[in-house]
């Protein structure tokens, strides 16, 4: 890459970005965040941060028709709750996503990139097009069929979209049905679940109890 | 018009990278001399902005150093393994702390397998500084064998512990017939230089949100508070200018990035560049004119050649045993057992670490039939993919570098100075070209007698693309004792400008066949061991 295709690139980028932003009241989200104090180490990850509910984000997918997917997508396991959570964390992390923010570059890697455009415009008219599909099926909307009647629409929409597993970005995934469940299984949550054992991955850990092996999921007392 | 702006010290450091950074701290502690440290690139992001940073990273992939490099220097050509990090720390802000010596064979290959070159000092010649090293960085380490691991004194801290998942795989390797142990890493098992020990947070790289790796910003840190170097940034080095006749090198030119058109000045005894195996040759080359018509220090013409790497063969390993990964997923095991083969019909030289992996046991939407899986079905299916676990195995090899293994300049592409930027173009020896296909051979086999000793299969296996660079790149300004086949002796000093010392990683003859970051560093400490006989010896009761 020359170095006049990458500060091309960077400009584009930055255009792109302002424009991305412009009117969003989460815009300065990046910047206060790294100016931020620092979470004590040992806590968990910032995905669970509660938006500001006075300030709605303008990137908010259709909250009906978003939880009505989650519950028909999201494991029975989780309980009614415990969907509603992975939804909640979903729609908080796209609330707070910058787009076209440079992106890691890792060791060998000359080239300066940048994250995706705002994948919310997408993803709603893909909510939209389920509610409209189940209207003309069913003659009711979406968030008003029943679990297996939902997943039948989903399975239509899908059908054309190609993949077998869950993006570990779900800024890359070609549905919102997979952004929300690739969110939902990238979460350290997520992986206890899947190995019954309390892993907790990526959160700071004491490193005195390296050698053990994890706890039971039982044994923490959790579903 | 700009005023001209003059900096003076008795040394110059150019870049602010690990290697520099190490240098300059056994400078200021043990010689009576201003140190002027000089960087391209500004500072990036400061500790207590780092676990907010790393946040933004796992949740959308975003750069934990933000504006690390300048946009206008970049490399060309095969530049795998070069990264554009211009910044207060380098590239060591974001490198996995992973801290392997190279064996004492990388230093005679030459006399003992009839390959490649030696290099004018021997592993019993770095090994006081390869401790230095270790103390200075915060290593945590475990002895390996020590036919296989040597060194004159113990590591600093005692080695991360492995996790469970590890000794099983160590239980395995054993199996295999192959010695492993705690992989030697800068990462504090117990606190260590007024920072806390690891959380295994498992984003050491990039990023380590609660200080406990070691990163060349928190060296310079402490030597600007302690008032013992001075550390300018935002100002690109751009020519060395030499006397014709003594062959000193009189000053260097630098600009402003951030002002172009400011011209600095930098008048030192000495002068180090400690900018990396890129820009350093680069700015040798740059520095062309008068007397030194192909560059300074390029009496040899072998500045910019013999840039050396290494390549590697990596597999995922199914396994069946439960694992359970995440509880320190960048950790690892390491063995030298094939760094230190004895003698070879056929040469071959590798390293070999084991991680947990959880490779093949993903999350996915869509199974083998292609029916799609919501709700329990999808944890389900999930769930019967990790009753087995994963080992993921990796061998760096030895590549042997051609001498046109070089950089070169090309103006097809200027800075904003119009600087032609640098090109790579790294080529094996013969030798290495030769031995190949067959090295890569042997490591698969490996790979399989071990998938077999415990059980297992080979679930994926791939080798490094040949064209697109090297890994752990080094060489550039190669050492050795003749000046007619070397750009620097054995201290790192140039043989064409006696008060002229280039650093670390270009120094290297060969890459040897693990992470060369410890190396670098420790051929640094040795160079500013020759640096600083030039200056007085610091009182012990100085400030």
């Amino acid at each position: 890459m020359t170095t006049d295709r990458r500060a091309f690139i960077k400009r584009a980028a930055l255009a792109a970005a302002s424009a991305s932003t412009i009117g969003a009241t989460n815009a300065g989200a990046q910047g206060a965040a790294a100016t931020a104090p620092a979470a004590p180490p040992g806590q968990a990850r910032a995905s669970a941060a509660t938006p500001d509910p006075a300030r709605p984000s303008p990137r908010a997918l259709d909250p009906a028709l978003l939880g009505a997917l989650g519950d028909a997508i999201l494991p029975e396991l989780l309980g009614g709750p415990g969907r509603l959570r992975a939804v909640g964390a979903f729609s908080t992390w796209l609330a707070r996503y910058s787009p076209v923010a440079e992106e890691m570059h890792g060791y060998g890697d000359a080239e300066i990139t940048y994250t995706p455009s705002d994948p919310a415009p997408g993803w709603n008219a893909q909510l939209a097009g389920l509610d409209l599909l189940a209207r003309r099926k069913h003659r009711r909307g979406f968030a008003r069929l029943s679990v297996p009647l939902r997943r039948e629409i989903v399975r239509t929409q899908l059908a054309r979209v190609s993949g077998t597993r869950l993006p570990s970005n779900p800024l890359s995934a070609q549905h919102v049905a997979i952004a929300l469940l690739a969110h939902w299984a990238a979460s350290s949550d997520a992986t206890d679940l899947a190995y019954e054992a309390r892993i907790m991955k990526e959160h700071c850990r004491v490193l005195a109890d390296t050698s053990r092996a994890p706890l039971p999921l039982a044994a923490t007392g959790e579903a | 018009m700009t005023a001209p702006r003059v900096l003076e010290a008795d040394i110059c450091i150019v870049g602010s990278g690990i290697t520099a950074a190490l240098m300059a701290e056994k400078l200021a502690a043990e010689r009576d001399a201003t140190i002027l440290v000089i960087e391209a690139g500004g500072h990036s992001t400061p500790l207590r902005q780092r676990a907010l940073r790393r946040d933004r990273w796992l949740e959308y992939g975003e750069t934990p150093w933000p504006n690390d490099h300048l946009d206008d220097q970049n490399a060309l050509g095969t530049a795998y393994g070069f990264s554009p990090s211009m910044n207060v720390g380098g590239l060591a802000l974001h490198w996995g702390g992973v801290t392997p010596r190279y064996s004492p064979e990388d230093f005679r290959l030459r006399t003992l397998y009839g390959v490649g070159d030696d290099w004018p000092i021997t592993y019993d010649d770095l090994d006081p500084f390869y401790q230095e090293a270790e103390e200075r960085i915060g290593i945590a380490g475990e002895q390996g064998p020590p036919e296989m691991d040597p060194r004159g004194r113990a590591f600093p801290m005692p080695a991360l512990p492995l996790s469970q998942n590890l000794q099983r795989l160590r239980e395995w390797t054993g199996k295999a017939g192959i010695t492993m142990w705690s992989q030697p890493s800068a990462k504090n098992s117990v606190p260590y230089h007024g920072r806390g020990a690891c959380q295994r947070c498992d984003t050491c790289y990039p990023i380590c949100p609660s200080g406990a790796k070691y990163s060349p910003d928190f060296s310079f840190d402490a030597l600007v508070r302690a008032g013992r170097i001075r550390l300018v940034t935002d100002t690109l080095v751009r020519r060395l200018h030499a006397d014709a006749r003594s062959g000193r090198i009189t000053h260097a030119t630098a600009n402003a990035t951030k002002q172009p058109a400011q011209v600095v000045t930098i008048r030192a005894r000495s002068f180090v560049l400690a900018a990396g195996f890129t820009w350093t040759p680069h700015l040798l080359l740059l520095s062309a004119g008068g007397a030194y018509p192909d560059g300074i220090a390029n009496r040899s013409g072998l500045v910019g050649k013999y840039l050396c790497g290494h390549r590697n063969v990596g597999a995922q390993i199914r396994l069946p045993m439960k694992l359970f990964p995440g509880i320190n997923a960048q950790h690892s095991l390491v063995t030298k057992q094939f760094m230190r083969p004895g003698a070879l019909s056929k040469y071959i030289r590798h390293d070999l670490r084991v991680w947990e992996s959880s490779f093949g046991q993903e999350p996915r939407w869509r199974d083998d039939s292609g029916a799609l899986l919501f709700g329990d079905a999808l944890m389900n299916d999930w769930r019967a993919r990790t009753v087995k676990g994963t080992a993921r195995v990796r061998a760096y090899y030895d590549v042997l570098p051609a001498r046109e293994s070089a950089l070169t300049l090309d103006a097809s592409a200027k800075n904003a100075w119009g600087d032609p930027m640098p090109r790579l173009q790294f080529r094996d020896a013969p030798e290495s070209v030769a031995l190949r296909p067959w090295t890569e051979q042997t490591i698969r086999e490996l790979f399989q007698r071990m998938a077999r000793a415990g059980d297992g299969e080979i679930i994926s296996s791939a080798s490094a693309a040949g064209d697109i660079g090297q890994e752990h790149p080094g060489g550039g300004c190669r050492m050795g004792a003749d000046p007619a086949t070397s750009v620097v002796d054995r201290h790192g000093r140039s043989h064409d400008h006696e008060n002229l010392f280039i650093a670390g990683a270009p120094t290297n003859v060969t890459a040897s066949c693990c992470n060369g970051t410890l190396t670098f560093a420790a051929l640094g400490l040795m160079t500013a061991a020759s640096v600083g006989e030039a200056f007085t010896a610091r009182s012990p009761r100085s400030p």
